[in-house]
């Protein structure tokens, strides 16, 4: 007797219909699994690995958490390091990358800024995603003044420009990692929240809530149990494709000036002091490997986002 | 299973590589390559001779758009280049420094310098064929100093008797200056000023003919009559260009050679690249360059004698918060200054477009230039350490640094914090704010540490340094209030004091630079009241192949009235 939901990964029509045609035959019997099994994850994955890109994407966003974790044992040099003997020098076999303008290594730069862009984006993503769903299913569930006063606040957000908005923020609180990482999240979850309203406004008149409802279920263990896996992937997809613009927005915030504090190795940094440099012959390794950088990193994560698309997408289950 | 087992392999494997890498330790980042920096900055060059000239020519430059061309209100280089080309004033100020007569042929004043008489020189004329008198100064001086002016430089005027009155409206004179007599004007001034004769010198002091419009009224301020050297041809084309031509009537000085100056106004981002492009295609005859080309252009120009280098008019320095720890005492500050290895910033970072400071006042002033007055401003980590311990500044005493955000300071303000947490072990708090919130917190009670700042003169003296920066009475509040002057290190000392009082109200040049001297070794060489950094140092290429007679002037602005075709 199932009257619990598909696992993740459903929108309502299909649900019924596309779970038994995919559901693999080694999945053990009903016996009460919430969760996703594994072989719904092999599903998941065999249709990912479909897309090439998204394969690459996940080679590049493997490469940048690896190089978070283990940024000190890498970088040959000090990230922080000055040597005024030897600065804007071109990338040599001491000086992979070149040098910067204060002589600091560029590679052990450019990864250093690795480092802060993993953390800055996921850590956004990860706020605006926890308040965005929290407020768009609350939204979406209950309908009404409720609804209203926060899609209301969700428009208040949007009306300011992402940029705008950080820098009020970052103004306000200082530099640094931590108030970028707020300023960023704070007007990044309302994509999130109205996503997840949308999603959560269809899914709450389906048969399957309605039975919940109708054995007893409290709105929260319906909201958390029967709405969520199942709105939840297309917000997902969202937030992955969001850390590109997030580290892109960190870069800026820092190229114009506030941000992270200014002798802090950060890729938008780097090319803001190699401003002087752009039409130089020979001093072009300032701005493009920190460009290239941030270039990799946004298409890595809009890559994986992608294919995570593809992969979650009821429709093509089963498929290939 | 399989995919459990890949899972931890995986896991292991990243385990493993961390751990080799964990065995490479980071290499120390030193040492100067192989290649080889050029190893000097960029010594001045010397002032091209004055040579006898013929008319004819057209002098081309570019420019940024300027505030102002009207003397009323032209403020930066770019504006005063228009004004005082197309103004003449009392007196003239030379590259060298020397006071030459404009349109006063001379000037005195009373014992006690509060009242000056400039005669005038008879006959000289505006564009417009208006006599040039008293009167017309008293009109212009009237004019920008009049409430609702519009003026941004008109404190200029403030020493005059009568300024105060006219700013707030309740007089529409000056009654500090007396023009009864055409030929003579008599200037009654609030303080004495034994120097007044030189902020004569600044484009506000101009005379203005009867014809003058109001300072509201473009058609007027985009094209106004002077009785200067050059007049206007046509109206200022905003952002477009200003073309000058040569006024055959002046008596004032020496007639321009030049028939024509033309000047092509260039977008602020990227000017100084332009001009730089403009001079190599021929375009331009005068021109800035972006600092990283410094070192090729110079390469390149140098041999055929039209690159030039000078230190003009500026400092840049730390201002430093006297009053509170950790640097209320001379030997706090001097560890602090010579810990900080200013060539090689000089070198490393402004690619040798700044040259180390040595003193307070610039060599601009090359009477009361003291090279080597701040003893301070040398590198030397050991007697660094020794002064620091003495002032009890200990490995890990937190130590503010603050400076203003998107004016190019970032780097090489992390230079100097570099430096002072290696050579004394403080521990360096770093802060990048907006202009404005700088110039709060140093002047804020209670304010400690390291400011970036930087300062030009209004007018040729080194007192104009001297003065505002660091006489008692340009703190202009009591230790709990906000600065209200230019001293925002809230340095105070009776003795300095005293003797820049005596050099403001002497008559005689030399001992007032003499006074000047002693004033400086006992601000900068004995109690380093702030901290010297870089001398202003401007280059420029100039067409010395098309033309004789180029030189920079006080406000960095080629000397257009000299210029002469080969």
């Amino acid at each position: 007797m199932t009257t619990l939901p598909p696992p993740t990964g459903g929108s309502p029509a299909d649900t019924a219909e596309v779970a038994a045609a995919a559901r693999p035959t080694t999945q053990a019997p009903h016996g009460g699994r919430r969760s996703a099994g594994p072989g719904q994850l092999s599903d998941i994955w065999r249709r990912y690995r479909r897309n090439r890109l998204a394969l690459l994407g996940l080679g590049i966003v493997g490469l940048l958490v690896f190089l978070a974790i283990f940024e000190p044992f890498i970088t040959p040099f000090s990230p922080f390091e000055q040597n005024l003997l030897n600065t804007t020098a071109p990338p040599s076999a001491r000086h992979w990358f070149g040098t910067d303008v204060l002589g600091r290594d560029m590679f052990s730069a450019i990864i250093y800024g690795a480092k802060l862009a993993v953390i800055v984006g996921l850590a956004t993503v990860a706020m605006s995603l926890l308040i965005g769903v929290v407020f768009g299913a609350i939204a979406g569930f209950r309908g009404g003044a409720v609804d209203s006063v926060i899609m209301r606040t969700t428009d208040v957000f949007l009306a300011f420009p992402l940029l705008v908005g950080a820098i009020l923020v970052v103004r306000t609180f200082g530099a640094g990692v931590t108030p970028v990482i707020i300023a960023l999240a704070l007007f990044g979850w309302t994509t999130s929240a109205r996503l997840m309203r949308g999603q959560t406004l269809a899914l709450r008149e389906s048969e399957y809530v309605e039975a919940a409802r109708s054995i007893g279920a409290t709105d929260r263990r319906i909201i958390s149990r029967h709405i969520l896996p199942n709105a939840i992937a297309p917000v997902l997809v969202y937030a992955f494709t969001n850390i590109g613009v997030v580290v892109v927005a960190m870069a800026s915030l820092s190229f114009l000036g506030i941000g992270v504090p200014a002798d802090i190795p950060e890729w938008g940094r780097l090319i803001s002091q190699s401003a002087p440099f752009f039409q130089v012959p020979g001093k072009s390794h300032l701005w493009a490997f920190p460009a290239l950088a941030i270039c990799v990193t946004t298409l890595g994560f809009a890559f994986v986002a992608d294919g995570l698309r593809d992969a979650l997408d009821p429709k093509l289950r089963g498929r290939g | 299973m399989r995919r459990t087992r890949a899972a931890w392999s995986a896991t292991a494997l990243t385990v493993v590589a961390g751990l080799v890498l964990a065995g490479c330790s980071q290499q120390s980042n030193t040492g100067a390559p192989d290649t080889g920096q050029p190893a000097v900055g960029f010594p001045e060059t010397a002032p091209n001779p004055e040579q006898p000239g013929r008319p004819g020519g057209v002098f081309r430059l570019g420019s940024t758009e300027p505030t102002a061309i009207d003397p009323y209100n032209a403020q930066e280089s770019e504006g005063i280049r228009v004004a005082e080309a197309i103004f003449t004033g009392l007196v003239e100020v030379q590259p060298d420094g020397a006071v030459t007569p404009g349109v006063a042929s001379d000037w005195s004043a009373n014992d006690n310098c509060s009242v000056w008489t400039f005669n005038l020189k008879p006959g000289t004329t505006f564009h417009n064929g208006e006599t040039v008198d008293a009167a017309s100064f008293k009109r212009g001086w009237e004019r920008a100093a009049a409430k609702g002016s519009g003026s941004e430089v008109s404190y200029h005027l403030d020493v005059i008797q009568g300024y105060a009155e006219m700013q707030s409206g309740a007089a529409t004179q000056l009654t500090g200056v007396d023009a009864s007599n055409p030929d003579r004007l008599v200037v009654t001034l609030t303080k004495p000023d034994c120097e007044f004769e030189l902020r004569t010198n600044h484009p506000v002091y101009s005379p203005v003919p009867t014809a003058v419009g109001a300072t509201t009224d473009t058609a007027y301020t985009d094209a106004p009559i002077g009785n200067g050297p050059f007049r206007m041809d046509g109206k200022w084309q905003h952002n477009q260009g200003i073309r000058l031509v040569r006024f055959d009537d002046y008596t004032a000085g020496d007639k321009a050679f030049l028939d024509a100056v033309e000047i092509t106004i260039l977008p602020d981002a990227n000017g100084a690249q332009l001009e730089y492009d403009g001079f190599n295609n021929g375009q331009f005859d005068w021109a800035r360059m972006p600092p990283p080309l410094l070192a090729q252009a110079r390469a390149a120009n140098e041999p055929a004698g039209k690159w030039m280098s000078k230190k003009t008019n500026g400092i840049n320095y730390f201002t430093v918060a006297n009053t509170t720890a950790p640097l209320n005492s001379p030997e706090a500050r001097k560890a602090i200054s010579l810990a900080i290895d200013r060539n090689a910033i000089a070198q490393g970072v402004f690619q040798g477009a700044q040259s180390p400071a040595t003193a307070l006042v610039p060599p601009l002033f090359p009477e009361a230039y003291q090279d080597g007055v701040c003893e301070a401003c040398r590198y030397d980590p050991a007697e660094a350490k020794r002064l620091a311990e003495q002032a009890g500044l200990t490995p890990g005493t937190e130590l503010s640094l603050q400076f203003n955000t998107g004016g190019g300071h970032e780097e090489w303000t992390a230079a100097v914090r570099q430096q002072l947490e290696t050579n004394l072990g403080l521990k360096v708090n770093y802060t990048g704010v907006p202009f404005t919130d700088l110039l709060n917190n140093e002047g804020a009670p209670g304010a400690t540490g390291l400011f970036r700042s930087a300062w030009g003169a209004d007018y040729p003296t080194p007192g104009n340094y001297l003065i505002p920066l660091l006489a008692t009475s340009s703190i202009g509040a009591a230790p709990n209030e906000p600065v209200t002057g230019n001293n925002y290190g809230r340095y105070s000392n009776p003795q300095f004091d005293d003797l820049v009082a005596r050099a403001n109200a002497s008559k005689d040049e030399a001992e007032r630079n003499d006074l000047w001297k002693q004033a400086e070794r006992i601000a900068i060489g004995q109690d380093l009241a702030l901290i010297p950094l870089w001398a202003r140092q401007q280059f420029r290429l100039v067409a010395t192949d098309r033309f004789n007679n180029i030189n920079m002037n006080f406000n960095e602005n080629p000397t257009l009235e000299k210029i002469s075709i080969k």
